[in-house]
């Protein structure tokens, strides 16, 4: 029997490549047998890393520019002629309370986290259209799904939420033209956004406390949902907010 | 020590294939069912029995236990039962579709948090009919909505032990459920089941594999971090 998770030569774009999950991404798509397109602003480092990565092609990329959005999809069809997978990854967040947000600061995260999705989503979607196939993967946030309060962050929450509906209607959408479109809701891992989190001994105390498993997530444990609903493994499976948070949703 | 697997309703559709997988990754399998199965051969032990009789799990972990160590049990028996409004259903009707599809479920997860001190993962068979209702299915819905439920008690319980609960939800899949479901109702079979794959976003139903993937995914050390999950296998049918 076939492997399941490969993805042996399918084509896969991953916004906010350049650090934190999407780097990681990247490299485990790679590994699996990916030709990985990155996305990100920060393009010295996406080339760095792209330059490790053979097959691998590193662009320029600001999901808030819907022009840019379009330009990521146009040069992963130059070089590789389709699209099989998008995984939407880029993000950022702003701790602060609904108080003390402004509205430029909430709007901002808003534009990345949801407008950045559906821009990079619209645009390899209509070329998913043109194939019959592809697959999209969201990251979203157990935060989408739940209030946190003791790490407010009302911008990153709402935007979360947002992805993950537009995940479930573009699923009901375009699952009869054959693109599948899944979101996966992590808890809290080790990234850039969550530094000060785990830096202090009250942080990691609260993390274990809210997670039936008593811990944060490791690095490496967001890779098998990634393959898992990137790859033909899950060919039946479109809508789905697939949480990857040691139980934190289940109580 | 061998890596042991329970599976119940192991002689067909999800079941099955659950099991050749298994078998595939050099897990060993004890596999349970009313009956004998068509695929025996690749299982390492045969229970035949009622998923729902404590005494038949008894029997299920002590073979599992002379295998190896016990590390998953995949709780799949279920049934539809008859297709009735919950106007004209008996206690009984309720009661046996309900024990089938979430007493048996419980008593599997039981097993797994007594016989598995070193840790493991469960996995529930949902439904789709476990978020929403169905006209006509009331019991199989009620029991479904239970596996949910005590999956996500279970998750909580198991956390601290490692031992991971999580559930898997399919849509309309080729088994023989459907089969019966189908001819449940007075328009013809076949025009039942050309509405079901309408009704599906996808337009086709999923196939046991499909759901095999993901039940062999939740048991595997690649979603060691998912745990209380409802994982929808469906198509896309209860995203919309």
């Amino acid at each position: 029997m076939s492997n399941p998770f490969d993805l042996t030569d399918r084509v896969v774009i991953v916004t906010g490549a350049s650090s934190g999950f999407g780097e990681r991404f990247a490299r485990v798509l790679h590994e699996a047998g990916a030709s990985v397109v990155m996305a990100a602003r920060r393009v010295d480092r996406l080339q760095t890393l792209a330059d490790e990565l053979p097959g691998s092609m590193a662009v320029a990329c600001d999901v808030t520019s819907d022009d840019d959005c379009k330009a990521l999809v146009d040069a992963a069809v130059e070089r590789h002629g389709r699209v099989d997978v998008l995984v939407n990854n880029a993000g950022t967040s702003n701790i602060a309370t609904v108080a003390d947000e402004t509205v430029d600061q909430f709007r901002s995260v808003v534009d990345v986290n949801l407008m950045g999705t559906y821009s990079v989503s619209r645009y390899a979607g209509l070329q998913m259209l043109e194939q019959g196939h592809g697959a999209i993967v969201n990251v979203a946030s157990i935060v989408g799904m739940v209030g946190l309060g003791r790490m407010p962050q009302a911008s990153y929450a709402a935007s979360k939420a947002g992805v993950i509906n537009l995940t479930r209607e573009m699923a009901a959408q375009w699952a009869r033209k054959g693109i599948r479109v899944n979101a996966i809701a992590p808890a809290f891992f080790p990234t850039e956004l969550t530094t000060e989190l785990f830096a202090t001994d009250a942080g990691e105390a609260w993390v274990a406390k809210m997670t039936p498993m008593g811990r944060g997530g490791r690095d490496e444990e967001l890779d098998g949902a990634l393959l898992y609903l990137a790859s033909d493994a899950s060919s039946y499976v479109t809508g789905t907010v697939l949480p990857v948070d040691g139980g934190w949703t289940a109580v | 020590m061998t890596d042991v697997a329970i599976v119940t309703g192991a002689s067909r559709g999800i079941g099955a294939a659950v099991v050749t997988r298994l078998v595939q990754g050099g897990w060993a399998v004890v596999g349970l069912d009313l009956d004998a199965p068509e695929t025996q051969g690749s299982t390492s032990h045969w229970v035949s029995g009622d998923a729902t009789d404590e005494a038949v799990w008894e029997q299920a972990v002590a073979a599992a236990e002379a295998l190896g160590t016990l590390r998953a049990v995949v709780n799949n028996a279920g049934a539809q039962g008859r297709g009735t409004l919950l106007a004209e259903s008996t206690v009984e009707e309720f009661t046996a579709v309900l024990g089938i599809n979430a007493t048996s479920a419980f008593l599997g997860t039981r097993a797994a948090l007594r016989a598995m001190p070193e840790g493991g993962a469960v996995v529930n068979l949902a439904s789709n009919a476990g978020s929403r209702g169905v006209p006509r299915y009331g019991p199989y819905v009620a029991g479904k909505h239970a596996v949910i439920g005590l999956t996500r008690t279970a998750a909580l319980e198991g956390a601290r032990r490692g031992i991971r609960v999580n559930a898997v939800a399919p849509g309309p899949t080729q088994t023989r459920i459907m089969d019966a479901v189908a001819e449940s109702f007075d328009s013809p079979p076949e025009e039942t089941m050309r509405k079901l794959v309408a009704a599906n976003p996808s337009r086709r139903f999923g196939e046991p594999d499909e759901i095999a993937d993901a039940i062999v995914w939740l048991l595997g050390p690649h979603s060691s971090y998912v745990t209380g999950a409802v994982l929808a296998v469906d198509g896309g049918l209860t995203a919309a």
